[in-house]
């Protein structure tokens, strides 16, 4: 039965048709597949499958990036109030868009893949100050920061991810906080990552979440 | 000859008046600026002027309306005598910066968003202006398509409702899917509507591109209606100015989601609105006056503050017609 699920479910995301997707899901769960599987055996393949899928295709476009993150986060969401147990998290990521930068929609598909993997994501909005970054990331036990800039001065700024290196490096949370960017500038210079000061950056907010996921992981055995 | 102009009238939008003055690009590049006057004005008038070689013209510059919000959106409601109307007039001026303002009786919720080179042919295929050659109109005949060109010789691109119209009878023949993929990828060089002609082809990045500006500017209307309390249902007029002010076609727009499914009967198409409001400025004798009195009555909204835009705008992404779900969900998201 699970199968069959999975494979209505995986359609209906590739349709980007949310309604339908809830179709599966209300249907699964009046079946007795508990929100537990729902989460592990039937969103979580299809967001990895995904992933794979975007690297790969040629037609896959942005619009649909955007629904199909946000219907893996949404009904992620609705079944984890349904858990039985909390779920156990992978770990704590503290997420904003870079000081005098307005553009959200990135962090967006990044928060939505990451809530799917059972990443803990506190969204800290947009135009976000570097320490802030830093305090809430250490008030929050977060492991990892996520820097969001969409245009070249706010990606190379010296108020952006810069100053959150420069803030780390002060006061020796270098090997406790990893620092990751992503946005436009950041694809037409593929090294622009490591100028900032980043330890990684990903080319989509799809992929952002294995790049985000490996670094929780790095925090980890530092 | 320039001597003998007595009086110059300038209207456009905020980021143009400040490269037109050399003022304010600053102000306007930091986002505590979005929601407030932005002072485009010369730093020094006498010299601004003297740049113009017009010895003898008055040079008026009536101040924009409020972050990037310009006077050409001050310039479509004085043409379209907005607030002369019913509440719940919405005004539209679709462009690379799409401007919203909707009348609730008492105030003007205006706000911007980028509603996409994508409706002026930019980062499009075979997009293009609505020029001599440009796709305005297409329709299905029999197996084929009719496409009805500006000037009407060969079609050599789309200009915004040409796009527009294509992607509604693709999507109503089944070619294209309301995810915005084709049902059978025609490659890289897309969908060609005349076989013979390159020049008629869409592909699926253009379907993508057209999808995100559409949604943003319907995202954009919904919010607009909630700050005045609002929904479809209240609007009395729903004027269309800008790119598509001449040639959309009104069922094909609302079948993809860009238009809001009210009778067509309030919607009106007001070719160069922004030009039009800009000559009743010149020409009355309380042109400045009248603008100022526009931009008095209006609230700018920014709409990356705004809770609830993005789950909105990613729910208005799918090429289908907009649904009162969208518009009355508590935080935009349609819950099933």
């Amino acid at each position: 039965m699970l199968d069959r699920i999975v494979k209505a479910y995986s359609e209906a995301v590739f349709e980007t048709d949310k309604e339908a997707a809830f179709d599966v899901v209300h249907k699964a769960l009046s079946d007795g597949v508990t929100p537990e599987d729902i989460v592990f055996k039937v969103v979580i393949p299809a967001v990895e499958e995904m992933m794979s899928n975007i690297t790969k295709d040629p037609d896959a476009n942005l619009a649909q990036h955007f629904m199909t993150a946000q219907i893996a986060a949404e009904v992620t969401e609705k079944m984890l109030v349904k858990f039985a147990h909390p779920p156990e998290i992978v770990g704590r990521v503290v997420i904003g868009t870079a000081h005098g930068d307005l553009h959200s929609l990135g962090k967006r598909i990044v928060m939505g893949c990451l809530k799917a993997l059972m990443v803990d994501v506190t969204d800290l909005g947009v135009n976000v100050p570097a320490e802030r970054f830093v305090d809430a990331a250490l008030s929050d036990g977060a492991s990892v920061i996520a820097i969001s800039a969409m245009m070249v001065h706010t990606a190379t700024g010296e108020n952006g991810a810069r100053k959150v290196r420069q803030i780390l490096k002060d006061r020796g949370l270098e090997e406790r906080l990893k620092l990751v960017v992503g946005g436009a500038p950041y694809r037409f210079d593929n090294e622009l990552y490591k100028t900032v000061g980043a330890d990684a950056w990903a080319a989509d907010g799809v992929n952002a979440g294995r790049v985000i996921v490996e670094l929780i992981e790095q925090a980890k055995t530092a | 000859m320039l001597a003998e102009i007595g009086e110059v009238f300038v209207v456009g939008n905020t980021a143009m008046l400040a490269l037109l003055t050399g003022h304010g690009s600053e102000a306007l590049v930091d986002p505590a600026n979005w929601q407030a006057p932005i002072d485009c004005r010369p730093a020094d008038e006498a010299a601004w002027q003297a740049q113009w070689s017009m010895p003898h013209a008055e040079i008026t510059l009536p101040a924009p309306a409020g972050g990037f919000v310009g006077s050409d959106l001050l310039a479509d409601m004085l043409a379209t005598r907005l607030t002369d109307g019913p509440p719940g007039s919405l005004l539209l001026d679709v462009g690379t910066n799409t401007e919203i303002a909707l009348w609730d009786g008492e105030t003007v919720h205006v706000t911007s968003v980028p509603g996409g080179p994508a409706f002026e042919g930019v980062g499009i295929r075979h997009g293009m202006p609505a020029e001599a050659g440009a796709v305005y109109r297409v329709r299905e005949a029999g197996s084929g398509y009719t496409l009805d060109t500006v000037g009407g010789g060969e079609a050599k691109g789309f200009c915004g409702s040409g796009l527009a119209d294509a992607i509604s009878v693709l999507l109503s023949a089944g070619k294209l899917k309301p995810s915005g993929r084709f049902a059978t990828a025609p490659g890289p060089d897309g969908f060609a509507l005349d076989p013979a002609n390159f020049r008629t082809a869409v592909t699926g990045i253009d379907v993508d591109a057209f999808q995100r500006a559409k949604a943003a500017v319907a995202a954009a209307m919904v919010q607009l209606l909630r700050e005045a309390g609002m929904d479809w249902t209240g609007l009395r007029r729903l004027c269309v100015c800008g790119a598509f002010g001449h040639t959309l076609n009104i069922e094909n727009a609302q079948s993809v989601g860009l238009l809001p499914p009210v009778d067509a009967g309030i919607i009106e198409l007001h070719a160069d609105a922004s030009l039009a409001g800009c000559e009743l400025g010149l020409l009355s004798v309380d042109g400045s006056e009248r603008f100022a009195a526009l931009a008095a009555r209006v609230k700018i909204i920014n709409l990356s503050r705004a809770a609830g835009y993005e789950d909105r705008y990613i729910d208005h992404l799918r090429l289908r017609p907009m649904r009162h779900a969208a518009a009355d969900s508590q935080n935009g998201r349609t819950h099933a």
